[in-house]
């Protein structure tokens, strides 16, 4: 019995230090893309403890911590989007102009100037509490 | 991969008849179907990441949608779990 659940788990242990090892925010190069990847990141662990809190059984203790660990890091990881969403948009005007053959206007590139540090903001914000959303997901685990 | 815990615990329900060995038994295989998840998003999400880079490219607004869309799902659910307690 006890050998038959090390076969089980011993997999599982397995698959989590793979899962941990993979770093998708180390992966990017770009602050768009490091906060497209922080946030990919958190939505993975998301949908995982939140098939933690549906699942029956699981202690009311247990889903009122991943409620309010979610609570928490939600709102920051959302602003996150805001800004990286807002920057790529402003910076592929940019862009386009330039094909074009047309100078971007100086308050165009002041206000992308404006947006990075927006988004690195963002990014700075909720980078810690999404570090302790999947603290908070792996010691639920047992991981 | 996702086939052999299905298998397993198909197996297993026909060869454990103990109510308390099959809890067992479902806990532990609950636990290598959720680590095998999060390890295959994971590398999927890596890959993703890794393409961005290959191409020197942005996520698009369909990529950003489509991760907020997975986003609300799992908060409804987690918020859905909440409120029934």
């Amino acid at each position: 019995m006890r050998h038959l659940i090390l076969a089980f788990v011993l997999p599982a242990l397995f698959a989590l230090a793979a899962c941990a090892d993979m770093n998708p925010v180390a992966t990017a190069q770009t602050p768009e893309q490091k906060a497209f990847a922080a946030y990919g990141t958190f939505v993975v662990l998301k949908e995982e403890a939140a098939d933690i809190a549906v699942a029956p059984g699981t202690p009311r203790a247990v889903v009122q911590a991943i409620a309010t660990g979610n609570r928490v890091v939600t709102p920051l990881a959302r602003t996150m989007v805001v800004a990286a969403r807002e920057y790529v948009a402003a910076k592929a005007e940019i862009d386009a102009l330039k094909k074009s053959g047309v100078p971007p206007p100086a308050e165009m590139v002041g206000q992308v100037g404006i947006l990075l540090n927006r988004l690195l903001a963002a990014y700075a914000a909720a980078e810690p509490e999404i570090a302790r959303f999947a603290a908070t997901v792996k010691s639920v685990k047992g991981g | 991969m996702f086939a052999l815990p299905a298998l397993a615990q198909a197996a297993a329900s026909a060869l454990f008849t103990s109510e308390a060995t099959s809890k067992w038994i479902n806990l532990a295989l609950g636990i290598v179907m959720g680590g095998i998840d999060v390890a295959n998003k994971m590398a999927a999400l890596n890959a993703q990441i890794k393409s961005f880079v290959d191409a020197n490219r942005e996520p698009t607004p369909a990529e950003w949608d489509a991760m907020a869309a997975r986003d609300a799902v799992a908060d409804a659910k987690i918020e859905g779990a909440a409120a029934s307690l």
